[in-house]
């Protein structure tokens, strides 16, 4: 061994080193590796599709002067039941004139859930809570926004479903079922139909291969949980942090509320080119993988790595911008990630509908 | 058969270790070893009844590297910006040397990269990184060879010279 291998060696052994957390790699592969089981194929019309839609499609969810026709009314807002978005006073329902997908609200709930996402979109609106069992609501004020909201869920279905025609509540509803895959029991299932006219809605879980379940009890479930789908409450998105500076054509593709004991709030933009997302997280859910500054943005001390991801420390709290296949040039990652300015207020109720105004 | 809980028990810290030297960004190979073990739990059952899981990961986690490469590279030059490693309070701690030869390595193009971690790293056999990078003996050997001398070019010039040309 000469002199240069005896470099590349140590060189190599140093830079490698460092600990690693192997239970949170297995948990993380697992999870991802289980959602990715599910995931081989989107649902009609292929994923590239549908991302082409997205992208160039990119429409503002808030149209000009939307969250102000939602504002809090003089009078004290009603309180919202724990863990979800603030109501969205005077708003009208589904069914009542309320429309899937409009000005970033919510018109969906579901009963007996204490920790929830709720997403808007243009069109679309989707509502996944967490814990033992993963439940996905969504509505759509088309058949094909319905997909979109499906398809926000990340998830890639499997091909060739059995679909059978049912009546849920009278009207007529769609069985959707991916049969049991013989490798491991896992499998899943929806159930489409119309709450009310102009809205699809679907409710979508996923089904463990526990011992005694089957086709039949897979059905008993699905229609329990769509029983606790609720449409006559409607919510506003709430963003705990304002944008002060965005990149050139920047439009809100959608907004998302994660409820639960500290909400938080995630925005998807897009420039028509570019697609990023912004949120703000308490320091301590990213104690796993601490905020390391390696540049500055006029001072601001930000971590920028090369997937694009920005973040930067903001008093108890970390900005995180994340952004899709097409980058912003580097030097708008890091003005965006340094003029995001979080709120200060701990309930959603005084958060902004709308980051940009 | 080695479980996939197993396997990741036993080669996780091993894989990111790897990451870490084929994707220079410290915290998105954590990430990238992730998405790659998801991809093989999917393919678990074939993947160790092959008997060799090492074989398929490492090809998988290098493969991931390299295309996202090239599509960074298409859109953007990749700067000097290498040393983003989380602990850089230690950089006192190790010296200019390595700091000089690890920044000549990590530029190196993917492949070549790739050959040199699997080869002084890893410890592995020219036939054993042509499996792994599905490419001939002769190609393995060629650019190795390659990326020596660029590195023995570089590191006869002296270390402090080479680290202060990046130093912001």
């Amino acid at each position: 061994m000469n002199r240069t291998d005896e470099s590349i060696m140590v060189a190599l052994q140093d830079r490698a080193d460092g600990g690693v957390h192997v239970e949170d790699l297995l948990a993380g592969a697992l999870q991802r590796g289980q959602r990715r089981r599910l995931v081989r194929r989107t649902l009609a019309g292929s994923a590239a599709g549908v991302l082409a839609v997205a992208v160039i499609g990119a429409v503002a969810v808030f149209p000009r002067g939307g969250p102000a026709d939602v504002a809090p009314a003089a009078d004290p807002p009603p309180v919202s039941p724990a863990g979800r978005p603030p109501i969205a006073v005077g708003a009208p329902a589904l069914g009542e004139g309320g429309t899937a997908g409009q000005n970033g609200l919510f018109h969906l709930d579901h009963e007996g859930t204490t920790n929830a996402t709720w997403r808007s979109g243009a069109g679309w609106e989707l509502m996944q809570t967490s814990g033992s069992s993963v439940v996905h609501t969504a509505i759509g004020d088309s058949t094909a926004n319905l997909d979109k909201a499906l398809a926000a869920t990340g998830m890639e279905l499997t091909p060739n479903p059995t679909s059978t025609p049912l009546i849920v509540d009278g009207k007529a509803a769609t069985l959707v079922w991916s049969g049991m895959n013989p490798a491991d029991g896992a499998r899943w299932g929806y159930l489409r139909w119309q709450p009310v006219t102009g809205t699809w809605a679907l409710v979508f879980t996923s089904f463990a291969a526990d011992p005694g379940t089957n086709a039949a009890t897979d059905r008993a479930k699905l229609l329990a949980l769509t029983e606790q789908a609720r449409f006559d409450q409607v919510y506003r998105c709430a963003v705990n942090f304002r944008l002060t500076w965005v990149p050139a054509a920047t439009a809100i593709t959608s907004c998302e509320f994660v409820g639960g004991a500290q909400p938080w709030a995630r925005v998807h933009l897009s420039t028509g080119r570019a697609t990023y997302s912004v949120n703000v997280t308490a320091a301590a859910a990213t104690a796993a993988k601490p905020v390391n500054p390696n540049t500055d943005y006029s001072g601001t001390p930000l971590e920028y790595t090369d997937a694009g991801r920005v973040r930067r420390v903001a008093g108890a709290q970390v900005v995180t911008v994340d952004q899709g296949d097409v980058l912003l040039a580097k030097n708008d990652a890091l003005h965006l990630a340094a003029a995001v300015q979080p709120v200060t207020a701990t309930d959603p109720a005084g958060w902004p509908a709308d980051p940009l105004h | 058969m080695i479980t996939f809980d197993d396997y990741v028990r036993l080669r996780g810290a091993r894989l990111v270790q790897l990451a870490r030297l084929l994707i220079r960004d410290r915290h998105l190979a954590e990430d990238l070893v992730q998405e790659v073990l998801s991809k093989a739990f999917v393919r678990w059952k074939k993947i160790s009844a092959a008997g060799d899981p090492d074989m398929y990961v490492r090809r998988m986690l290098i493969n991931s590297n390299i295309s996202w490469w090239r599509r960074r590279s298409s859109s953007e030059i990749v700067t000097a910006t290498i040393g983003d490693r989380s602990d850089d309070a230690d950089l006192g701690d190790r010296t200019a040397g390595q700091d000089a030869a690890w920044r000549l390595i990590a530029e190196l193009p993917p492949r070549q990269r790739a050959t040199i971690v699997l080869r002084y790293f890893e410890d592995l056999s020219d036939e054993r990184i042509a499996e792994i990078l599905e490419i001939s003996t002769v190609t393995v050997r060629s650019q190795a060879m390659r990326a020596l001398e660029k590195l023995r070019r570089q590191l006869e010039q002296s270390p402090a010279s080479i680290e202060g040309g990046h130093r912001r």
